[in-house]
């Protein structure tokens, strides 16, 4: 089943979730957009699994407080007996995105605890893959260096040019940043892999296809991009493990797009 | 991502990224394919790991560059997304049986089950009505912990296709 984007909003009092496809109309530096199942050529109602409480929660973190939206949406050590796993990697070459990756996959797959070994072993490579993902666009779409370069090759990154991944989880959560330099991501081009979102990718004469945000957008349930242009750009994604993975694949996507003005 | 042969099957190991060597991957295909002499090669990627976007558009281009007859055989649950995610399956290419993740309520537990087409998963023009439970140990039942609808939906695009390989 496809899924059907809605545009969000909120007032004071309540969370706006209105149908349109014309993102166009959408304002220039801040929009909200959730994904959810549904028929794209009806008007569908908002499924039952759409958790309008859970949305709106988030956005509430999202447009208080200061700082990054990682440290306001990622889990918290909130009692002794919880597990939280976190780490923060500078990547400079390769060999520091493997061993990114590796450290996550062991550290997710761990949570469940024998009882839930299937499951988080599931939710380990999802992650891992997700966070790979987000890695590769930020060294080699975001870098114009390193922008069309053979990805396998080896590379050596400036302190200038350097990719900072913080990621927390927790048996509930996993939360993610990605952050790099250059500022070069722009509302045009989200918008346009939005509109391509769910798409079948045909590969053919095209390097990336943008086969790496669907898988993005298939492995997170919140999608926080914040723009710098020219100084930096952040992204920031959240998922929840939910009892079971059908909830996971249906649970509603959220994308998040702040234009912050250079400081 | 490593491969080796295990009699008619090419079993590939490992991680499929930005580092994996498609020019071994290749030679050691095309060889299997003349040796084979137009039988069908068995690709099993159910021992890889994981993978990313740059490895898998780089399996698909070799796959399809190659223009194999290729059956895969077990495909892990992570290339099955792929199937639904990116159109991987041109040429003459085949599935013969998958993993798919299941759940049994009645023990909270999770397991990864074979499923062979045909057979467990009859091929189908639409998913969306499909129901599909599992025997478990202990007389449990599993049921399926994906949406048949998507985690299908590959079988159902190439329906035709596929029913010509199966009627065989």
């Amino acid at each position: 089943m496809k899924r059907v984007m809605w545009k969000i909003g909120m007032t004071e009092h309540a969370l706006i979730v209105c149908r349109d496809d014309d993102l166009i109309g959408l304002a220039p530096d801040v929009f909200h957009v959730v994904t959810l199942r549904g028929d794209s050529t009806d008007k569908p109602a908002l499924p039952d699994e759409f958790n309008e409480g859970r949305v709106l929660a988030t956005l509430t973190l999202l447009n208080t407080g200061k700082g990054s939206a990682f440290d306001r949406i990622a889990p918290a050590q909130r009692c002794e007996r919880e597990t939280l796993r976190s780490g923060r990697s500078v990547i400079r070459e390769s060999a520091h995105k493997k061993t990114l990756l590796t450290e996550v996959l062991r550290a997710i797959e761990g949570l469940g605890g024998s009882a839930h070994v299937p499951l988080y072993r599931e939710y380990a490579r999802r992650m891992t893959e997700l966070v790979d993902e987000l890695v590769l666009n930020a060294l080699f779409n975001a870098n114009p260096r390193l922008r069309g370069t053979d990805r396998g090759a080896p590379f050596l990154l400036a302190k200038r040019e350097e990719v900072i991944v913080r990621w927390r989880a927790d048996v509930h959560t996993f939360c993610v940043s990605v952050s790099d330099p250059f500022g070069t991501l722009d509302r045009d081009t989200v918008l346009r892999y939005l509109g391509d979102r769910d798409k079948t990718r045909s590969f053919v004469g095209d390097p990336s296809a943008g086969l790496g945000l669907r898988i993005v957008f298939d492995r997170s349930h919140t999608f926080v991009l914040e723009v710098e242009p020219g100084v930096c750009t952040e992204v920031v994604c959240h998922a929840s493990f939910e009892k079971k993975l059908r909830d996971f694949d249906v649970h509603e996507r959220c994308l998040h797009f702040y234009l912050r003005a250079a400081e | 991502m490593d491969a080796r042969l295990n009699g008619l099957s090419v079993v590939f190991e490992g991680v499929l990224d930005e580092h994996t060597q498609f020019a071994p991957l290749r030679t050691l295909l095309s060889e299997t394919a003349q040796a084979l002499k137009g039988a069908r090669v068995r690709l099993d990627l159910s021992q890889v790991k994981r993978a990313n976007s740059v490895g898998i558009l780089g399996w698909f281009k070799l796959v399809q560059g190659l223009g194999l007859s290729a059956t895969y055989v077990n495909v892990p649950v992570w290339l099955a997304e792929q199937f639904n995610f990116a159109d991987g399956l041109r040429g003459d290419t085949f599935v013969e049986s998958l993993l798919a993740p299941f759940y049994c309520p009645e023990d909270d537990t999770h397991a990864i089950v074979t499923l062979v087409v045909g057979t467990q998963v009859p091929l189908l023009d639409d998913y969306s009505d499909f129901e599909i439970r599992i025997p478990g140990e202990g007389g449990k039942v599993l049921e399926p912990d994906f949406e048949p609808e998507e985690y299908f939906a590959f079988l159902a695009n190439y329906h035709d296709k596929f029913a010509k390989v199966l009627a065989g």
